[in-house]
């Protein structure tokens, strides 16, 4: 049997399977760099590396997840330095349920989400530290499910969902103090 | 006649609340935190709230594509790479 990476070329499965994902990629990329040149190299990388490896990709799976994972473990590498600086102490503690009681007071029902402008959002997603930024990226912006994004990340589906949680509590009282400067919404003054 | 929520419900529902959103939880969680909601008002905005913020992220997100100039880029490398090796 042959199963040279030629042969898996030319059949355009590769072209099929993983053009598709070009806009997922591309977005993953940006906020995982958080810069537009950086982003397209790295999904550029990613589409070739993917495409060599072709012959190992398993037909029938998730070809998201696969090009996600390549493009992750291509950013890692380029940035090893940087992210090796992280703190990932004390990341997943116990989850907080509740909201920050000032933001629920104000506004129960996050009405304020709806006046927020897409690039403040997009700021302060970039302001995450990269282990919540990854999985509230991956799990928000581009609805992958626990289980791809345990296995994308390497890390369990529990770490996933108290990562989840402590990444969107950050976010949500960024926008909400924004919100605030913004005149958006009035704090409830209980004093 | 029904029990009015307590903070040991709410607490579950709460913790529960992010599978649900997700369609993630076990259809015994998903129904009990329903039925939470249904008398709970505090729960029920707090479930508004992560809804519309998980709507603020979605359409950030959906607003955002690869570039025609790249995707041009890699379609053209891509075909390169998989040209017969010349000679």
């Amino acid at each position: 049997m042959d199963v040279t990476g030629a042969a898996a070329r030319r059949d355009g499965s590769f072209e099929r399977e993983a053009l598709p994902h070009l806009d997922v990629l591309f977005r993953v990329a940006l906020r995982l760099a958080r810069d537009p040149d950086r982003a397209a190299d790295l999904v550029q990388e990613t589409m070739l590396r993917a495409h060599r490896a072709w012959a190992s990709f398993r037909p029938g799976t998730n070809a998201r997840a696969w090009l996600v994972t390549i493009l992750r473990n291509q950013f890692i590498s380029d940035y090893r330095r940087e992210r090796r600086e992280a703190v990932v102490a004390d990341l997943d503690t116990v989850e907080p349920f509740l909201l920050d009681r000032d933001m629920a007071d104000a506004d129960p029902e996050g009405e304020f989400f709806s006046r927020i402008v897409d690039q403040t959002v997009l700021d302060a997603v970039d302001a995450l530290s990269p282990e919540f930024r990854e999985v509230l990226v991956l799990s928000d912006m581009e609805g992958m499910p626990y289980a791809e994004i345990a296995a994308t990340l390497e890390i369990p589906v529990g770490t996933v969902k108290s990562r989840l949680f402590r990444a969107r509590r950050q976010l949500q009282k960024k926008l909400y103090h924004h919100a605030v400067e913004m005149g958006y919404i009035t704090p409830r003054d209980d004093a | 006649m029904t029990t009015p929520p307590t903070e040991c419900d709410c607490e579950r529902a709460l913790a529960a609340l992010q599978d649900y959103l997700k369609h993630e939880a076990d259809p015994g969680s998903a129904a009990q935190l329903e039925a939470h909601l249904q008398r709970c008002a505090p729960c029920l905005a707090h479930a508004r709230f992560e809804r519309n913020f998980v709507e603020l992220l979605e359409h950030c997100a959906r607003q955002i594509r690869c570039p025609d100039a790249l995707r041009l880029r890699i379609t053209t490398v891509l075909a390169e790479s998989a040209a017969p090796p010349e000679r």
